[in-house]
């Protein structure tokens, strides 16, 4: 029989579950405002189907956004569907992230953004205790989120001149998501194998108009919405290698992600002051996503310690697409860069092993460095890169098996060579963590 | 059992106290974001994408005469100010002719005496309130008999509507001002069972005024214009203009190669078109669209005592693939410079339908609003002048990307 970490109280139960189900109810409808009513991230979002997202777990965001190896009971690791097979309690985890982006171009800076989002929404729970396991994942894929006004003037009647004011304003928001439904199973005490199926689906929406000074003028803007949905699956390995000594660990993991196509269709609206008028038929197509694959390898030499050093690779020079996206050209040869993100980290619980230890003890603290080159770049002659560190603080709750991680991310993506723009970021996220017995035989007598 | 109580109550507190601070910072986090200043943040990646906005002028690819007559007929309700009759040889017009339909309703109450009695006088008063031509000669008026009901709403002057037989002559000074015929006895005489009767609206159809010389075209319009009736031993009755019409025609000069007439009255409507599907002009956000002419000043090729009164209004519209569905734009005056410009959101939005290729616009059309009652003209602009001179649409636009 297996023993609960932590002895549980009815009452505590109940108001633990009243707690996760509270969250899940504020977490999503505010993901709706964040995610729709923003627009101010990255100008390099406008491109592609958007920037690449991924979040797997709070505890792999702080160590540089891995984990493809990492093995553990404190989290639900959706890196690889093998890691499900953890899984002793059930678990929600979410959390949203906030951005602030330095930009600069030409040497002179243009300005700050900031934005918020979701970082995922996550359940995750034992079919057989620390061999099988489920989870469902819903979580951002790409994320477009930008917004440029441009103030300028034009002289409309030449014959009677008279300059006018106006601003062009251009956006972009939306995105693509993930709902992954995952299974874990630990087939032998060193192997586990897992399989995730993943829909993604999303709508990406860019929005382009102009706003005059004037009442003769009529402002205008076009929306273009992308609508796409898909299949995938990921299929998952994680091996323990044998040889080492009693409390040492040295584990590899590596996914595979299947190549996909997304079907789509695309409107265009024009809307003004007083309307909006759908402007043509709407146009279906397909996106090819390609594939991609992962391998991680975690040490641990002692309870205390993990260490992680993961790469991943995607084949976006094989993507195609039948609709026109910025930086991609339906009808020409244009084409996607590869994305290789690499990337390492380290973490350190002082009280692992001991939960009665202080509170300051159990906090688990976290850090990671990583790089990622975009699949999508807004020059062909240049690639975009990002480059950063990574922290994160684990801190246990009053309510046990609760935890509340607060990460930061920094770092710069881009160049302001060839009229690119660097963007220097800054991330904080908020994410929480329940953990939580849902299924167990009550004894009878 | 109250320790168990207490360490509920204890957890619900210290549940609240951290939900409370979970929400409390998830409400900071989503407070801070926005931007403190977006303007041009990365315009250089969007620049490298899209086109600024720009103004372009296109010149009218074809402006000409519709062969569409004027609409003359109507009530005074219905915006109809007067029917023309006369005869004018213009210079620049060429010859035109108006034969001009009134019709009469009764105004009062027939009194008892004059049912009663047979009517022994009638007089017709005409409100001359539009002169068009040689004002320092009379024009001779036929006045016949219309024997047939006709119907005047929005009925075109290239109608004929058949006439009966002659009831009086009359010539009239080419001024304006009120001129009186009194009708032949014969004439009250066949006619007095009809001025007496109940259906008088339904069984008189009025008189049409044709020019036998002269060089002029006369208005009679609608306010002091009657037909008077009186019985013996002297009860009068005045019976009021009820509707009108112009039936005319015109034998044009010869063509001038540097502008098109806009003529009211006997007018043809101008049809122009633009080139919005030109290369010049890409699929776009439309935000203004002027269409602006340039008018000819012709008052030199005048000889004195020629009356011309001005043009006040022109109208432009739009008319569908269907040649039928019509949706006026704007009406506008002349500009002291002598140009008309059309410029409201109308205009604005048909334009962007046309270049979205949403829009079943086949033409614009120029015509002067049939309320001016006149035979007016324009001459709009059209040679090789130069292209600044032409019919031009000058479009504000950004191109999509």
């Amino acid at each position: 029989m297996n023993h609960p970490p932590f002895p549980h109280s009815n009452a505590q139960k109940f108001m633990q579950r009243i707690l996760a189900l509270t969250f899940l109810v504020v977490l999503l409808p505010a993901y709706s405002i964040l995610a729709q009513s923003q627009k101010d991230g990255s100008i390099y979002s406008r491109f592609g189907l958007g920037e690449r997202q991924q979040f797997f777990t709070s505890r792999s965001q702080a160590m540089g956004g891995g984990g493809y190896a990492l093995a553990g009971i404190r989290y639900t690791n959706f890196a690889n569907p093998a890691a499900l097979s953890d899984q002793i309690l059930t678990r929600f985890a979410g959390g949203f992230s906030f951005e602030s982006i330095k930009v600069s171009a030409e040497g002179f800076e243009q300005g700050t953004v900031a934005s918020g989002t979701l970082s995922a929404v996550q359940i995750g729970f034992p079919l057989i205790t620390n061999k099988t396991g489920l989870g469902i994942s819903f979580s951002p894929y790409t994320r477009v989120s930008y917004r440029v006004d441009s103030p300028s003037s034009i002289i409309s009647d030449p014959e009677n001149g008279g300059e006018t004011a106006l601003i062009s304003r251009f956006g972009g928001s939306g995105g693509i998501q993930k709902l992954s439904l995952a299974t874990g199973h630990r087939v032998s005490p060193r192997i586990s194998l897992g399989l995730s199926l993943d829909y993604l689906f999303g709508i990406i929406e860019e929005s382009q108009g102009s706003s005059f000074n004037s009442t003769l003028f009529v402002d205008r803007t076009v929306e273009k919405t992308l609508r796409l949905r898909g299949l995938t699956a990921t299929v998952g390995g994680r091996y323990v290698l044998p040889g080492l000594p009693t409390g040492k660990a040295l584990v590899i993991g590596g996914t595979i992600s299947l190549p996909t196509t997304l079907v789509g269709k695309r409107a265009l609206a024009l809307t003004t002051s007083v309307g909006s008028d759908t402007l043509s038929t709407t146009a279906s197509g397909d996106v090819k996503l390609p594939l991609a694959w992962a391998l991680g390898v975690a040490y641990q030499p002692e309870a205390r310690w993990t260490f992680i050093a993961d790469a991943s690779y995607e084949g976006w020079s094989s993507f195609e697409s039948d609709f026109d996206l910025p930086g991609y050209s339906a009808s020409s040869n244009s084409e996607f860069d590869n994305r290789l993100r690499l990337s390492a980290g380290a973490e350190f619980w002082p009280a692992s092993g001991r939960p009665f230890a202080s509170y300051g003890s159990r906090i688990g603290y976290r850090l990671g460095v990583y790089s990622d080159q975009s699949y999508v770049s807004p020059d062909a002659d240049e690639s975009i890169r990002s480059v950063g560190i990574t922290g994160g603080l684990s801190m246990p709750s009053l309510i046990r098996g609760t935890n509340i991680d607060l990460n930061i991310d920094i770092g710069r993506r881009g160049t302001t060579s060839n009229g690119l723009v660097k963007d220097r970021y800054i991330r904080f996220s908020l994410n929480i963590n329940f953990g939580d017995r849902w299924f167990d035989r009550q004894p009878l007598g | 059992m109250s320790q168990p109580r207490d360490r509920t109550f204890d957890l619900m507190f210290k549940t609240k106290r951290f939900f409370s601070g979970f929400l409390a910072l998830l409400s900071i986090l989503i407070l801070m974001t926005g931007c403190d200043d977006r303007t041009n943040v990365g315009i250089g990646l969007v620049d490298a994408q899209t086109e600024e906005s720009k103004v372009i002028t296109l010149s009218a690819s074809s402006l000409q005469d519709n062969g569409l007559g004027d609409v003359t007929g109507g009530n005074a309700s219905s915006g109809a100010s007067r029917a023309l009759a006369g005869v004018v040889d213009d210079p620049v017009a060429g010859h035109m002719e108006a034969v001009g339909l009134l019709d009469f309703v009764a105004s009062s109450q027939f009194g008892t005496s004059f049912l009663s009695q047979p009517v022994t006088f009638a007089d017709l008063t005409m409100s001359i309130d539009y002169v068009y031509g040689d004002t320092t000669q009379p024009v001779t008026l036929e006045m016949y008999q219309v024997n047939e009901s006709w119907i005047s709403a929005f009925t075109r002057a290239d109608t004929t509507i058949g006439t009966g037989a002659l009831v009086l002559t009359t010539t009239i000074p080419a001024v304006e001002g009120d001129h009186v015929v009194t009708l032949p006895a014969e004439w009250v005489s066949a006619f007095d069972g009809i001025l007496r009767s109940s259906t008088f609206t339904d069984d008189f159809h009025g008189f049409a005024l044709r020019a036998t010389s002269g060089n002029a075209i006369l208005g009679v319009g609608f306010s002091g214009t009657s037909l008077r009736a009186s019985s013996t031993p002297g009860d009068t009755v005045s019976f009021s203009l009820s509707k009108v019409f112009t039936s005319s025609s015109r034998i044009p000069s010869s063509a001038s190669s540097e502008y098109l007439l806009l003529q009211d009255g006997a007018a043809n409507g101008l049809d122009v078109s633009f080139p919005f599907l030109s290369e010049e002009f890409p699929e776009a956000l439309v935000h203004r669209v002027l269409v602006r002419l340039n008018t000819v000043d012709l008052s030199d090729l005048y000889p004195s005592g020629f009356n011309r009164p001005v043009v006040s209004l022109i109208g432009l519209r739009v008319v569908a693939d269907d040649d039928v569905t019509r949706l006026v734009v704007e009406e506008v005056g002349v500009a002291s410079d002598g140009s008309l410009t059309f410029d409201n959101t109308i205009l604005t939005n048909v334009v962007q339908s046309v270049n979205l290729d949403k829009s079943s616009l086949d033409r614009f059309e120029l015509y002067l609003p049939s309320n001016q009652s006149g035979v007016g003209f324009l001459a709009i602009q059209f040679g090789a002048i130069s292209s600044e001179s032409l019919p031009r649409a000058i479009v504000t636009f950004t191109p999509l990307k």
